[in-house]
């Protein structure tokens, strides 16, 4: 379970990224933050992480604060970042067992590696090759097996989908589904209001660092929830 | 193409990069102008001393030649610390060093801190550093797509970033040069003649040249190389070896390919030839004197000096053996370090200041003329030349029950009135000479330059912008 | 978790191309370099031999003979340099070694003079280290690039776990190319017949070994720190590049100069002056002496007390002069130390003097071999005194030898702990400035 109680973040230059942002994200369910950039969304993301303090607040995982007890907290919570390079000298293989071994999994073997692999949908054939020859895509892969690897409750995205072709964005739906019935709890921001509708249990927008609208996946079917995202841009720009 | 000169350059000027280069630049000049003013003056005052000394009391007998110390030294030095401040000259043309001012031998070996150096090793990589992302880095950000997207052929966009880098490196030289110049003028404002002048001018064109070489290098190596991390590698490596390992390695490369005895073998000789050359015929001497060959002790001594100064020339042919095969190793040492353009560029430079090995030969061969003057004059005053040796011996006979001493004869001091002594006049060759000398190594620079270029030229037609 | 850290940047660095090529050039380098220097050290020793051989001769000097350092082949220093033969008498113990061709003709070494050793000290000081500065400039700046780091982050990886992680694998590989570079070494000198290691020699090698880590660790935690203190490893790389040249190329040089400024040298004639003032009081005793023994070869009539007499005199002169001359000697040498001293802050010159200590080519080794030949020069002149007083035991006597002692490895090694230390001060500096830095770094 995630959440955010009071996430306030003021940068050193006075910008103040996240005012006062509550949400939680349960298991069994997956939460989708929309925002124009710079609406704070990964500042979020980076405090779940510990990346950088709260000014205000907390934001807790499993109901860990992770910014009194990092470690503990991360041990929780896998990350799925957006664009990812990776380790462009090592194999595939060779860069899920290292981060597996980081998230806690030190004796898995090769074919559980080959197994998660598959489960992402990538070819067989790129399993032993190296990471700098790989599309956009199969990079993203590999970051979300890393994620399904350390197999922990709760997964945060960030910006999962951009820059993914139709297709590997459908996949990558699916596999978000898949892990929603395993009952983890995910947290991910995007622009792609599309994808969020396709899986959202519940949506947020955040403009300017405020959580501006909530609504559940019965209530934003019932009204169009582009026109309310626009809507809610448009009040920025005014 | 001025479009992208001038682009290249506004974003240079203001990177980080470029600020410390310049700021470095100029104050190792400054550094390097103050150590000169400083080793000038004590090296100066040393001349001056010595060339007062022989003027007020010239000898007949062992003069001492000293040279004057270049005033262009800040420019390339050309290890005048390693030469004798000036030559011993004895009677019938015998030179040897002259010992200089103290001198520490244990100190560490460093570098001259002159513009050489600072063109030659720092310049040389800042000029690296100021290309090897040129092509690669637009290429990792995607804007040479962009750029090439346009009726633009990549030669002129190869040569436009050529010459933007080298004004860039024209900036910080110029500037470097003409405040060391103002500093050193301050306190030797005699430099400043119009043939130092032109010197000054025809170095910075030959460091220009040099510089170029880099230039080209690193523009190649950015088109060949995708990556700018490899690029700079692949470049520093070369610079490694181009700047610092074939002209130290060339010495000791001379060494061993050269075959030539080593000193102790030679020295080995110096024995025999000595036993040769000078005993046998003193021996021989002796045998005549008992023969009776001798009527009086003063013939005995006249003969004994007759045979030991015949004997000599032996003995100096095979230290002039010596000398002239050491010659020719670093000879050959300076020539297998032309592979590398590094060691053109010093070459060159120091011919265009008159410094190093060639000043030291123009010198010793000025002697060699005067010399014969020298001894016309002994001749006139003493009456009769001795040549010193290279070793001296004592002994002795005895002559009709009488004991004689047979020992080396030394030259004689002439005690009268010296006024019309013939000084020597110590002259800077000619800059037209200095320049023929200097031709090979700067058109060994040019092909450098030529080949670079045109492989770079040729590698970015060929070079995959996707 | 470190094990996992450390074992991923070694593959990492196996895996590289910077490494590998890095690996290639500086193998071949030292391999190429100690051939050749090995061969020059052959002929340097085979001379020496040769040399020591005559010297049993007697006659009116003998030459005292250096021997050069098998170390010298490694870390050349100034054994090359200083020369091998000095030639003593009774009326002079010289401080300077002259060439086997002695005077001017030894000087045309000077046109080989400004070259500077490449030797495994020279190829460990600048090659190495810039390799090093190589490997360690993006250690934390490119992951934070790729955004690896955000990701390793996410982990329970405490991030001290993290930089320790990456410095152990930084040491281990320079481990790794020392210890290769140095075998590679060594395996050249072993299966050279004309050269004999002993015992002593393989630890000498073993410390320059561990002071060459030292110094190359050094760089390592700069390499760390600044790639932890800017975020683009261009920039660090550009840094880390001047802060090379400054500390390799030119403040070595500076600190020549500074010490020639610091510490002035007395001139020839004030050496002459100081000569003649010490010998003042017995100035006359010795013109007479030296007349009536020119009378007496003149005359050609030998007489056992003026030879006797002249003898002692000028032996004592030449002792005296002799402490004038030592004197100067050790001014020299407080020069060059002071240049070490204004030098500490370069660990290239640390590393020198270290390396040189190690290697027995530096001055002291130089200046310990001065002191030697004192002691031999007084043993030589009560054997060259019987020459006027027993002649019968003269002719039956053996030329002393000369032996140079061995220096104990414990000597060396105390006396390179200050800068050993300084060096690990320095690594140490580094690394808790990276570490410190790293833990308050913002990896977003």
């Amino acid at each position: 379970m995630l959440q955010a109680i009071d996430l306030s973040k003021r940068y050193e230059d006075g910008h103040l990224a996240l005012d006062h942002v509550n949400f939680e994200v349960k298991s069994g369910e997956i939460f989708c933050l929309l925002g124009a950039n710079g609406a704070g969304k990964t500042t979020a993301i980076n405090l779940f992480l510990n990346f950088i303090d709260p000014t205000d607040g907390k934001a807790l995982i499993n109901e860990i604060d992770s910014c009194k007890l990092p470690l503990e907290a991360k041990k929780h919570v896998a990350y799925v970042s957006e664009n990812v390079m990776l380790y462009g000298n090592f194999t595939a293989r060779q860069n899920l067992d290292f981060f597996a071994k980081l998230g806690g999994k030190p004796n898995l073997s090769k074919n559980d590696y080959y197994t998660v692999m598959r489960e992402v949908g990538l070819q067989e054939k790129a399993f032993e090759a190296k990471l700098k020859t790989f599309s956009k895509g199969m990079r993203q892969k590999i970051g979300i097996a890393i994620a399904i690897i350390k197999d922990a409750e709760n997964i945060l995205l960030d910006e999962p989908t951009s820059g993914l072709d139709p297709k590997a964005a459908a996949e990558f739906q699916n596999m978000l589904l898949r892990l929603k019935e395993q009952g983890k709890a995910i947290f991910m921001s995007t622009h792609d209001i599309f994808r969020a509708k396709a899986v959202a249990d519940r949506v947020g927008i955040m403009k300017e660092g405020r959580l501006v609208m909530l609504r559940t996946r019965e209530q934003f079917l019932e009204e169009n929830l582009e026109k309310v995202y626009l809507e809610y841009m448009q009040e920025t720009t005014a | 193409m001025l479009t992208i000169i001038h682009r290249e350059i506004t974003e240079k000027i203001h990177s980080l990069q470029f600020i410390t280069l310049f700021i470095v630049a100029t104050a190792l000049f400054i550094i390097s102008s103050g150590i000169f003013i400083q080793q000038y003056s004590l090296r100066s005052t040393f001349y001056e001393d010595g060339i007062n000394e022989t003027h007020l009391n010239p000898s007949t007998a062992r003069l001492k030649i000293f040279q004057r110390p270049n005033p262009l030294g800040f420019v390339a030095d050309g290890g005048a610390r390693f030469e004798p401040a000036g030559i011993v000259l004895t009677p019938k043309g015998r030179q040897s060093a002259l010992e200089s001012g103290p001198e520490n031998f244990k100190l560490d070996i460093v570098p001259e801190l002159d513009w050489a150096f600072l063109f030659k090793i720092i310049f040389s990589l800042y000029a690296l550093l100021l290309t090897f992302r040129s092509v690669s880095g637009e290429k990792e950000q995607g804007t040479l797509r962009l750029i090439l997207a346009n009726s633009l052929s990549r030669p002129r966009l190869l040569i436009a970033k050529y010459l933007s880098t080298m004004i860039l490196l024209t900036l910080p030289i110029v500037t470097g040069m003409l405040i060391s110049l103002i500093y050193i003028s301050f306190s030797m404002p005699e430099i400043l003649t119009l043939s130092n002048l032109l010197r000054i001018t025809g170095t910075l064109l030959l460091t220009l040249a040099y510089l170029s070489i880099f230039v080209l290098l690193g523009l190649l190596a950015s088109t060949l190389i995708e990556k700018s991390s490899v690029v700079l590698l692949s470049l520093l490596s070369i610079w490694i070896f181009m700047v610092i390992i074939i002209p130290n390695t060339s010495g000791i490369l001379a060494d061993t390919f050269s075959p030539l005895p080593s000193e102790y073998e030679t020295s080995q000789k110096v024995g025999p030839i000595i036993q040769n050359a000078v005993w046998e015929k003193i021996d021989g001497l002796k045998i005549r004197i008992q023969n009776g060959e001798f009527q009086s002790k003063e013939e005995i001594i006249k003969e004994s000096n007759r045979l030991f100064q015949e004997g000599q020339i032996d003995v100096a042919k095979h230290y002039h053996e010596y000398e002239n095969a050491m010659q020719s190793r670093s000879n050959l040492a300076a020539n297998i370090s032309r592979f590398s353009p590094t060691a053109l560029f010093q070459y060159a430079a120091q011919s265009m200041v008159n410094s190093g090995p060639d000043r030291e030969t123009w010198f010793r061969n000025n002697i060699t003329e005067y010399s014969e003057t020298y001894d016309d004059y002994i001749l006139s005053k003493v009456g009769e030349l001795v040549g010193t040796s290279y070793f001296s011996f004592s002994t002795s006979t005895t002559f009709n029950g009488e004991h004689v001493n047979l020992v080396s004869p030394e030259p004689k001091e002439y005690d009268g009135n010296k006024s019309d002594f013939p000084h020597f006049i110590d002259v800077v060759p000619p800059f037209s000479q200095n320049i023929r000398s200097a031709m090979l190594d700067f058109c060994g620079i040019l092909i450098w330059n030529l080949l670079l270029a045109s492989c770079a030229i040729l590698a970015i037609r060929r070079c995959d912008v996707r | 978790m470190l094990k996992t850290i450390f074992l991923r940047e070694l593959l990492e660095y196996f895996k590289s191309t910077k490494f590998l090529i890095g690996f290639c050039i500086v193998l071949f380098l030292m391999s190429t370099s100690t051939y050749l220097n090995m061969t020059e050290y052959v002929q340097r020793h085979q001379d020496y031999l040769s040399a020591v051989e005559k010297v049993t001769t007697r006659g009116f000097s003998v030459d005292v003979l250096r021997e050069p350092q098998v170390m010298s082949v490694l870390i050349q220093g100034k054994d090359r340099k200083l020369g091998n033969q000095l030639e003593i008498n009774y009326m002079r113990i010289p401080v300077e070694t002259s060439g086997y061709m002695g005077g001017f003709a030894s000087q045309h070494h000077r046109f080989l003079a400004g070259f500077q050793a490449i030797d495994y000290a020279f190829i460990v000081r600048v090659v190495m280290s810039l390799l090093v500065i190589f490997l360690a400039y993006n250690a934390i700046c490119g992951e934070k690039m790729q955004g690896t780091l955000k990701l390793a982050l996410s982990n329970a990886l405490p991030r001290d776990k993290l930089i320790l992680g990456k410095l152990l694998g930084g040491l281990a590989i320079i481990g790794i190319m020392l210890i290769s570079a140095t075998l590679a070494c060594l395996l050249l000198l072993m299966i050279n017949p004309q050269i004999a290691l002993q015992g002593i020699h393989y630890t000498r090698l073993a410390g320059i070994t561990a002071s060459s880590a030292l110094y190359l660790a050094m760089f390592f935690c700069m390499g760390l720190y600044i790639s932890v203190l800017v975020n683009k490893s261009g920039t660090s790389l550009m840094i880390l590049l001047q802060i090379w040249v400054f500390l390799i190329i030119i403040y070595p040089n500076l600190s020549v100069y500074l010490a020639k400024k610091i510490i002035t040298l007395p001139g020839k004639e004030q050496l002459a002056d100081q000569k003649r003032a010490v010998f003042e009081p017995y100035q006359k005793e010795y013109d007479i002496n030296r007349k009536a023994f020119h009378d007496m070869i003149v005359s050609g009539k030998r007489d056992k007390n003026i030879l006797i007499n002249n003898f002692n005199i000028t032996a004592q002169r030449a002792a005296m002069n002799h402490l004038v001359d030592m004197e100067y000697s050790q001014q020299m040498t407080r020069q060059m130390h002071v240049g070490h001293q204004l030098g500490t802050l370069s660990p290239a010159v640390l590393y020198d003097s270290i390396v040189q200590g190690f290697a027995r080519t530096d001055v002291s080794a130089f200046d310990r071999f001065l002191k030697e030949v004192k002691i031999y020069w007084d043993q030589y002149i009560e054997q060259y005194k019987l020459r006027y007083t027993d002649r019968e035991a003269y002719k039956n006597s053996d030329l002393p030898v000369f032996k140079s002692s061995q220096q104990s490895i414990s000597v060396i090694i105390a006396d390179s702990i200050k800068p050993h230390i300084l060096l690990l001060m320095f690594s140490v500096l580094f690394f808790v400035l990276a570490y410190t830095s790293f833990l308050r770094k913002d990896v977003r």
